[in-house]
C-alpha cells in the first residue's frame, strides 16, 4: 500500500515560482495497478522523482506501508527504500555487470553473501523469464528483455510497492504488452501495489484497475478505471475512448451527437434499439469499443438527420440506458 | 651510409647508454603514472561530485580545486613548471636529480590534466544509472566505488592511456634539467655531440613505446568494455 498525500514540488526563481506538482493525492493498495496519465510538461518525472525521494518534494508525505519517507533522511532512508522498487523507462542497467550482477546489486547493498545473492538473482530472473540469461551482459539484450531485468532487479528486496516510471515507452507495441502482462503477473503473485506514471492509454487499458490524469502538476480526475471510462465527457473517458476528428457536417444534414453507452455482455447497444425505434439508421462518424473491466464501452460520433428532433432521439438514447448529448459543434449548431 | 651503420653499432652512446637511459624513462613515467592515477582519480571523481547539481554538489570545493588549483597547474608550461619545482623536487627526496626525482614534477604536471580527463569520464555515465543507484539504497560513497566507476572504467582507462603517452613525452624533457632517460641522451648525443644515429635510435625507441603503450591500453578497453 503506497498513499501519497498533499505532495507538492515548487522551484523557486529569481522572479518566479514553477509549481510543478501542486498538491497530488492518491493511494494505491496491495494487489492492485494504478495508473497516472499525463501528457509531456504535465509534471510526470517531477512526480516519480518526488515519490522515489530522489528529488525531496517540497511539501507532502510519501507512506509506503505507514511509513512515510519523507520524515526520514540517510540511513533509514535508504533502508525504507527497499520497500519501493523503481521501474525505469531505460531500465538503466549497469553495463558492467552481468545481469545476474545487476539483479544482486540491491541485495549487495542489503549485506547478503554472495552465495544467497546468487540463488535470489537466479529466482528472480526465473521470475521474469531470463533464468538463462544471468552471465550476459546488458548489451547483449534486447529492450524487453532489459527492461525484464531492470524488474527483476526493482523486485530484489522484496518491496510491497513497484513504481513504474514509462515502463514500456522504449519498446515496441507487442513487447510493450509482455512487460505490461508480466507486471500484471507480479501484482497478482507477489500482492504489489503497483503505480506506473505513463502517457501511454494503451497501458492504462491493458492493466490498470484505476486511473489518474495528471495535468499541470495536478491529478484532475481521477477513480476506478471503469468508473472514470463510463462518465461521460471526462477528460479520461475521451482519452481513453479516442474518436478520430470528423470533419464539421453540413448543418443542414443534421446535428452531431456523442453517445457513450456501456454495454454488458449479451445486451443491444442503445444506439442499434433507438435507430430501429425512429426507423432510421443513423450514420456513425467515428466510433470505439473497448473492452474494459467485462464491459464494453461504445462511444461514438453519430449524425442525427435534420428530419429528427435530436432533443427527443438524444431522450429516447438516455432511455436504454446510454449517455448522450450534443457534440461542441452540435450544440453551437443548435444554439 | 657504411659510416652510419659503423657507427651505429659501435658508439658507446648506443651500445652502453641507451639500456640505462631507456631505464630510467621506464621508471619515471612508471612512477610519475602511478603517483598520477593514486591522486588524480580521487581528485577527478570530487570535481565531478562537488559540481552543481553533483553527488554532493559543494561550489568552494570545486571552485577551489577545479578552478583555481588544476586550471592553474594546468596552465604553466612543463618547462617552466619542472624548473620552478626544483626546490619541492629536493625537499620532498631530498635531490632533484634523476629519475625519482623527475617524477615528483611529472607527477604534479599530469595529475590535474588525468583529474580532467576523469572528471569527463564520468560525465558520460548515463545520470539514470545514478538515479537507480540511489532508489536501491546506495550511499553516495557506494553510488562512487560501486557505479561511477565501473560504469566508467573503459573511458578510465582510455584517459590512463593518453596520460602514459603524455608522460613519455613530458618524461624527455624532464630528462633536460636531471631527469636522466632517453630525453637526455637524444640531447647530449644526438643535438650536442652532433651524432644523428643517437638521434634516430631513441625516436624509434619512443616510437614503439608509445606504441605499445597505447596498443596494450586499446586492448584493455577492449577487455573492460561491456557496452
Amino acid at each position: 500500500m503506497i498513499t501519497v498525500t498533499d505532495l507538492k514540488k515548487v522551484y523557486r526563481q529569481p522572479n518566479r515560482e514553477i509549481r510543478a506538482l501542486d498538491g497530488v493525492t492518491l493511494s494505491v493498495p496491495a494487489d492492485s495497478v494504478h495508473g497516472v496519465i499525463g501528457q509531456s510538461g504535465a509534471g510526470k518525472s517531477t512526480l516519480v522523482r518526488a515519490i522515489a525521494l530522489l528529488d525531496r518534494p517540497t511539501s507532502g508525505t510519501v507512506e509506503i506501508n505507514g511509513v512515510d519517507l519523507t520524515a526520514v533522511r540517510s540511513a533509514p532512508l535508504r533502508k525504507a527504500r527497499r520497500r519501493l522498487g523503481l521501474v525505469f523507462q531505460q531500465a538503466n542497467l549497469f553495463d558492467s555487470r552481468t545481469i545476474a550482477g545487476n539483479v544482486a546489486y540491491p541485495l549487495e547493498l542489503a549485506g547478503l553473501g554472495g552465495a544467497e545473492r546468487a540463488a535470489k538473482a537466479q529466482e528472480l530472473l526465473g521470475l521474469v523469464g531470463l533464468g538463462d540469461s544471468g552471465a550476459a551482459y546488458p548489451a547483449q539484450l534486447s529492450g524487453g528483455q532489459r527492461q525484464r531485468v531492470g524488474i527483476a532487479r526493482a523486485l530484489a528486496t522484496d518491496p510491497d510497492v513497484l513504481l513504474c516510471d514509462e515502463p514500456t515507452s522504449a519498446l515496441d507495441p507487442a513487447t510493450t504488452g509482455e512487460i505490461l502482462d508480466l507486471i500484471a503477473a507480479l501484482k497478482a503473485r507477489l500482492g504489489l501495489a503497483v503505480l506506473i506514471i505513463t502517457h501511454e492509454m494503451s497501458v492504462v487499458k491493458r492493466i490498470c484497475d484505476s486511473v489518474s490524469l495528471l495535468e499541470a502538476g495536478r491529478l484532475v480526475e481521477s477513480g476506478p478505471l471503469v468508473e472514470v471510462v463510463g462518465r461521460f465527457g471526462s477528460r479520461l473517458s475521451e482519452l481513453l475512448l479516442a474518436l478520430p476528428p470528423t470533419p464539421e457536417p453540413d448543418s443542414a444534414a443534421g446535428v452531431t451527437v456523442e453517445v457513450l453507452d456501456a454495454v454488458s455482455a449479451g445486451a443491444v447497444p442503445a444506439l442499434a434499439t433507438v435507430g430501429r425505434q425512429f426507423g432510421v439508421d443513423l450514420p456513425v462518424l467515428a466510433g470505439t469499443v473497448e473492452s474494459l473491466g467485462g464491459v464494453a464501452f461504445h462511444r461514438q460520433r453519430v449524425l442525427v438527420p435534420s428530419a429528427l428532433a435530436v432533443d427527443e432521439v438524444l431522450a429516447a438514447l438516455r432511455r436504454h440506458g446510454a449517455q448522450a448529448g450534443r457534440t461542441a459543434s452540435g450544440a453551437e449548431a443548435a444554439a | 651510409m657504411n659510416d652510419f651503420w659503423n657507427d651505429l653499432v659501435s658508439n658507446p652512446a648506443i651500445t652502453e647508454a641507451l639500456w640505462p637511459a631507456l631505464g630510467e624513462t621506464l621508471q619515471m613515467v612508471g612512477l610519475a603514472g602511478l603517483a598520477t592515477v593514486l591522486f588524480g582519480l580521487p581528485l577527478g571523481v570530487v570535481l565531478f561530485v562537488t559540481q552543481p547539481g553533483g553527488l554532493a554538489a559543494n561550489r568552494t570545493v570545486n571552485v577551489l580545486l577545479g578552478g583555481v588549483l588544476v586550471n592553474i597547474t594546468r596552465s604553466i608550461p612543463y618547462a617552466i613548471l619542472m624548473v620552478s619545482l626544483i626546490p619541492f623536487t629536493r625537499w620532498i627526496v631530498g635531490t632533484s636529480i634523476g629519475p625519482i626525482a623527475a617524477s615528483v614534477s611529472l607527477t604534479i604536471a599530469s595529475v590535474p590534466f588525468f583529474a580532467r580527463l576523469v572528471e569527463t569520464s564520468l560525465r558520460e555515465v548515463h545520470p539514470g544509472k545514478v538515479d537507480a543507484a540511489h532508489a536501491m539504497g546506495s550511499t553516495r560513497a557506494q553510488t562512487v566505488t560501486k557505479v561511477l566507476v565501473p560504469e566508467a572504467l573503459p573511458s578510465l582507462v582510455a584517459s590512463i592511456t593518453t596520460t602514459v603517452v603524455a608522460l613519455i613525452g613530458y618524461s624527455a624533457m624532464a630528462g633536460l634539467i636531471g631527469g636522466g632517460g632517453l630525453g637526455r641522451l637524444a640531447y647530449n648525443y644526438g643535438y650536442q655531440r652532433f651524432q644523428p644515429e643517437v638521434m634516430l635510435v631513441v625516436l624509434v625507441i619512443l616510437v614503439a613505446l608509445v606504441q605499445l603503450v597505447q596498443l596494450v591500453g586499446d586492448a584493455v578497453v577492449r577487455r573492460v568494455d561491456h557496452r
